[in-house]
């Protein structure tokens, strides 16, 4: 028997199977005729009252199905179906973020057969959802007012990959120091193509435009 | 925070190359990582030490090549490269801050090094 020493090529991503699996995902759902949103945010910052505004707007025109990946609990799926959509809660083990297989488990478990909307509700975290491709068709974050305008500037690869910036909470301006102007100008520095929106999901403020934004984006992609 | 996962990606990749490759042991994997991948190697090496335990990637030495990032002007088309994420990401040219990322994100198994098995029999001299 002999030993020999050799260097092989390898060449692959790590990626490159949650990329593929991400990519098959939207297919299926170009072809169901189903938009999917990756809403992501650091915990707290009111992702599920945006969502229960957004089906609040978007409901009775928009099949709405929503997929919550909170670590633990069933608080969340529970609010946002007593807001008339249709929810699942996604129990991912403590993981810190989605990929394109788990979130295909979720669809399945939701059932997309006549959604026109399913928003997956990411995990908590402003780090690791932005390495990985779910699937969906757009990338959405929450920046909420207390977490302060200079976050773009700690987090850069959340805000350089999102299509949309929702700055809420604007009801608490008058008691932060958040310069408005700052966190559009650090976020437009790593993404000059972002849309941006200042909404507060307490008072209905700017809910309007966003979901404006999202209507002609599920119009777009359900032809 | 994730690197754990994308550990257990990086064994499972290079051991299924060394068994096509009737690989006895991996000594070296080599890694290309973009400035902004968000990959921080110290932990990466750690999070590989736990999940390789046991496997015939035990022993490898994890060689991380950091790839620049190129960004470009949205508004004179310069492209400028940048070999760390702290740097201030702004175009050489005309000082503008509105840049695009090009590349620099990239997280890829290159290349290892293996001890290769070869059976013994009436041709192996």
């Amino acid at each position: 028997m002999d030993n020999n020493i050799r260097v092989i090529e390898i060449k692959k991503s790590i990626y490159e199977d949650n990329d593929r699996e991400a990519a098959c995902l939207r297919e299926r759902l170009r072809e169901e005729k189903t938009f999917l949103l990756n809403l992501m945010s650091s915990p707290g910052s009111g992702k599920t009252s945006l969502i229960v505004r957004t089906i609040e707007r978007l409901g009775a025109k928009r099949r709405i199905g929503v997929m919550e990946a909170d670590i633990d609990s069933a608080v969340d799926a529970e609010t946002v179906a007593a807001a008339g959509a249709k929810a699942v809660q996604l129990h991912t083990g403590g993981m810190c973020h989605l990929d394109a297989g788990m979130t295909g488990e979720g669809l399945a478990a939701l059932g997309t057969a006549g959604l026109d909307l399913v928003i997956l509700e990411n995990v908590g975290n402003l780090v690791c959802p932005a390495e990985f491709d779910t699937g969906a068709f757009k990338n959405v974050m929450i920046l909420s007012v207390p977490e302060g305008d200079d976050k773009p500037l700690k987090y850069p690869l959340m805000f350089s990959t999102v299509d949309c910036m929702i700055i809420n909470k604007t009801d608490v301006l008058p008691y932060f120091d958040f310069d408005m102007e700052a966190a559009e100008k650090h976020a437009k520095a790593l993404n000059p193509d972002i849309a941006i929106f200042a909404v507060s999901a307490k008072t209905g403020e700017g809910i309007e435009a966003w979901c404006d934004w999202l209507d002609r984006e599920v119009t777009e992609w359900n032809g | 925070m994730h690197e754990l996962v994308i550990m257990e990606n990086i064994l499972q990749i290079a051991v299924d190359f060394a068994q096509r490759n009737r690989a006895k042991e991996i000594h070296r994997i080599d890694l290309a990582v973009g400035t902004f991948s968000g990959i921080v190697p110290q932990y990466a090496e750690s999070f590989f030490r736990m999940v390789a335990k046991g496997t015939i990637a035990e022993n490898a030495v994890l060689q991380f090549d950091i790839a620049p990032a190129q960004f470009q002007c949205t508004e004179c088309g310069t492209k400028t490269t940048f070999t760390s994420a702290a740097d201030i990401i702004i175009c050489k040219n005309c000082g503008s801050d509105r840049v695009r990322l090009l590349s620099g994100r990239e997280f890829r198994v290159q290349s290892m090094e293996i001890l290769e098995h070869t059976e013994g029999g009436s041709d192996s001299g």
